[in-house]
C-alpha cells in the first residue's frame, strides 16, 4: 500500500470567517470533504493548491513541504504538483480542447509525464471533442475536459471542488459514472468537496466533515454515511454504501450476483459486467424490514441484520441503521411499522432490498 | 486633390499614431495588468490621473510638456536631449494625450477576466509571466484591440497638444490637423476639405470594424 501522507495545518480569518483545521491523512484513495455551503470546504482546497495568499500555517505532501509560514515558505501554485478541476470548468475560452490540454502537457515537467495528449483523451473518452473550441461543449463535456486537462499534469495530487454543481440530472449521472470509473483505475490521491450524500456513497474511501471552518468528524465512508445524513439537506435521503464482488452473471434474466461480507445480492445488469469489484448505493427508502424471512415476495434480496440504531426523523419516519455482516444498511420506515414490528436496538430481522444502483 | 505636402502631413499623423500605439501598448499593458489586480485607494489616485488627459485642454498638457521638454526644461538640465518641436516629442506627448484611450479599455478587459482561469493556469504550472502572456492577453484580445484602434484614431485627431509641442516643421511635426488648419487660415477650403475627408474616412474604416468586433465578442 502507499503510505503516502497528506498533511495540513490550515488558518485564515477573513471577517466573520475563521478557518482553524488540522489534518493528517493517507494520501490514496478518495477523500471527500463534506459540510455545508459557507463551511470552508473550498478554501480548504484552494488552500492546498496555494491560491489563498493569506492562508498561516504547514502543508505537506509525501515528504514535500508545500507551505510552511512560520519559517516563510511557500511553494507558489505553479511549483505545487497539483492538479485543481473547478466547480464551474475554468477553460480557456480562446483555444480548442486540444488547444487546453496541450496547455497542461508543455508545462508538466517530463518526469511528472505520463499520458501524452491524445493518450489522455482516448482514456478520458473525449478524443472525439479535441478541434472543437471550448464554448460549443455541453457542461458535462467541459468538466471531462477540465479534469484531463488536471490529470495531464501528472499530479501527486488531485483536487475536485464540487465538479457536479453546475451541471443538469443527466450530466450529473454521467460524470459521475465517469468519475467512479476513474476512481477505479487512477492511483492518483483525491480530495473531493461536495454537500451531496449520493456523491460521497459512490466515489468516497474516506470522509472528513466540516463545519464552521473546522473538522468537527472524520472516517471510512461506511461508518461516515449514517452521520453524514444529519448534517445534509432534508432532501438527501440516507444511503447504504456496499463494496462487492461479481461472482455469476446470468445473460438470460439480465441479473448479477454479487458477493459482500453481509452475504448475496441479486442485481439487475442487463449486460456482464466489466470489472469484477463494484461499489453498490442503496437508497434507504428502497429498504423495507421484516422480522421473518418472507419467501413468497417479489424482493429478491432479502438479508440477515442486527438493529444497530433507531434514529426518529419526524413524527411519521425513522431510520432504522441495520448491520449486515460489516456493512451498515440504513431503512427509511414509517414509525407505525416499526413499533408494530416491535423493532429496538439488538432486534434481529430480515432487510428486503428493492433496488440497487451499481456504480 | 491632395498635394504633396499634404500627402507628407498625412504619412506623419499615420506614422504618429501607429508609434504612438505600439509605445502605448509596450507600457500600457503591463499597467493595466497590474491594475486591474489592485484595489485601494492607491488605484484610485493611479485611475484619476490615467484620465486626465480627458478632462484637460490639450493646450494645457501641450503648455507642461513644453516646459518639461524644451531646451531649458528639467529634461534637458540632465543632459536629455530636447524633445520639443520633433517628432520624438511629439510621441511623448501623444502617447501621454491619448494614455486613457488604451489604458481604460486594457483595464476593464483584464478585470474582466475570470480570476479560475488564471487560478486553473497556476495549478497547470503556468508562472505568473506565462499567465500572462498565455491567459490574460488572449483573454483580452478584444479590449486590446479596442484600446490600440482608439488610441490611433485619437492620435490622428491630436491638434492642442501638437500645437504646443511641434509647431510646423514638414516631414517632422508637420501633421494632417496642423495641415488642415493652416488651410483654412489661409482661405484654401478645397484642400482643407480633402484632407478632412480623408481623415473621416480613416477614422471610420478604423472604427466600424472594431464596434462590429465589440458587439460579437460580448454575445
Amino acid at each position: 500500500m502507499n503510505a503516502a501522507r497528506l498533511t495540513c495545518e490550515l488558518r485564515l480569518s477573513r471577517g466573520d470567517f475563521a478557518l482553524d483545521l488540522n489534518l493528517d491523512l493517507a494520501a490514496s484513495g478518495v477523500t471527500a470533504l463534506f459540510g455545508a455551503s459557507g463551511c470552508g470546504k473550498t478554501t480548504v482546497l484552494r488552500s492546498l493548491a496555494g491560491l489563498e495568499p493569506t492562508v498561516k500555517g504547514r502543508v505537506a505532501l509525501d515528504g514535500a513541504t508545500w507551505l510552511d509560514t512560520g519559517n516563510g515558505l511557500s511553494v507558489p501554485t505553479h511549483q505545487r504538483a497539483v492538479g485543481y478541476v473547478f466547480q464551474e470548468s475554468a477553460l480557456f475560452p480562446h483555444t480548442t480542447v486540444r488547444g487546453n490540454l496541450h496547455f497542461a502537457w508543455t508545462r508538466t515537467p517530463a518526469a511528472r509525464r505520463t499520458l501524452d495528449v491524445n493518450a489522455m483523451a482516448d482514456r478520458t473518452a473525449i478524443s472525439h471533442l479535441l478541434d472543437r473550441r471550448i464554448d460549443g461543449l455541453s457542461g458535462g463535456e467541459r468538466q471531462r475536459v477540465a479534469i484531463a486537462r488536471a490529470l495531464l499534469t501528472g499530479p501527486r495530487l488531485l483536487l475536485l471542488d464540487e465538479p457536479l454543481a453546475s451541471l443538469d440530472a443527466a450530466g450529473k449521472a454521467d460524470l459521475l459514472a465517469f468519475l467512479a470509473e476513474l476512481r477505479r483505475e487512477t492511483d492518483v490521491p483525491v480530495v473531493y468537496v461536495t454537500h451531496q450524500v449520493e456523491e460521497v456513497a459512490r466515489l468516497a474511501d474516506h470522509v472528513l466533515l466540516m463545519d464552521a471552518g473546522r473538522l468537527v468528524d472524520r472516517g471510512p465512508v461506511a461508518e461516515m454515511l449514517g452521520r453524514l445524513s444529519l448534517h445534509a439537506s432534508p432532501e438527501q435521503r440516507s444511503l447504504a454504501v456496499i463494496d462487492a464482488t461479481v461472482s455469476a452473471h446470468d445473460p438470460e434474466y439480465g441479473i448479477a450476483r454479487m458477493d459482500f461480507d453481509g452475504g448475496r445480492l441479486e442485481v439487475p445488469l442487463a449486460t456482464p459486467p466489466v470489472t469484477w469489484e463494484a461499489r453498490l448505493c442503496v437508497d434507504a427508502a428502497n429498504v423495507s424490514i421484516t422480522r421473518t424471512r418472507a419467501e413468497d415476495s417479489s424482493i429478491l434480496n432479502r438479508l440477515e441484520a442486527v438493529v444497530e440504531a433507531i434514529d426518529v426523523l419526524d413524527r411519521g419516519h425513522v431510520l432504522v441503521r441495520c448491520r449486515v455482516g460489516e456493512t451498515l444498511v440504513p431503512a427509511l420506515i414509517t414509525r407505525f411499522s416499526a413499533d408494530s414490528l416491535d423493532l429496538a436496538v439488538g432486534s434481529p430481522c430480515v432487510v428486503q432490498i428493492k433496488a440497487v444502483a451499481i456504480t | 486633390m491632395l498635394g504633396a505636402a499634404d500627402l507628407q502631413a498625412l504619412g506623419v499623423s499615420l506614422l504618429l499614431a501607429a508609434v504612438t500605439v505600439i509605445g502605448l501598448l509596450a507600457c500600457g499593458l503591463p499597467l493595466a495588468w497590474w491594475l486591474a489586480r489592485r484595489d485601494g485607494t492607491g488605484k484610485a489616485w493611479l485611475e484619476a490621473v490615467i484620465a486626465l488627459p480627458l478632462v484637460l485642454p490639450p493646450t494645457v498638457l501641450g503648455f507642461y510638456l513644453l516646459l518639461l521638454l524644451g531646451k531649458t526644461g528639467p529634461l534637458a538640465a540632465v543632459g536629455l536631449p530636447p524633445l520639443a518641436f520633433s517628432f520624438g516629442g511629439l510621441v511623448v506627448g501623444s502617447m501621454i494625450y491619448s494614455l486613457p484611450f488604451v489604458v481604460q479599455p486594457l483595464i476593464t478587459g483584464f478585470e474582466n477576466i475570470d480570476q479560475r482561469r488564471l487560478d486553473a493556469a497556476a495549478t497547470l504550472g503556468a508562472g505568473p509571466r506565462d499567465r500572462f502572456f498565455s491567459v490574460a492577453l488572449p483573454g483580452a484580445r478584444s479590449a486590446i484591440i479596442t484600446g490600440a484602434v482608439l488610441g490611433f484614431a485619437h492620435t490622428l485627431g491630436e491638434f492642442g497638444v501638437v500645437l504646443m509641442l511641434g509647431g510646423s516643421l514638414p516631414g517632422e511635426t508637420r501633421v494632417a490637423s496642423i495641415a488642415i488648419y493652416q488651410h483654412v487660415e489661409s482661405m484654401d477650403l478645397a484642400s482643407a476639405h480633402a484632407l478632412s475627408a480623408v481623415l473621416v474616412v480613416i477614422s471610420l474604416v478604423l472604427l466600424v470594424p472594431t464596434y462590429i468586433l465589440r458587439r460579437r465578442s460580448r454575445s
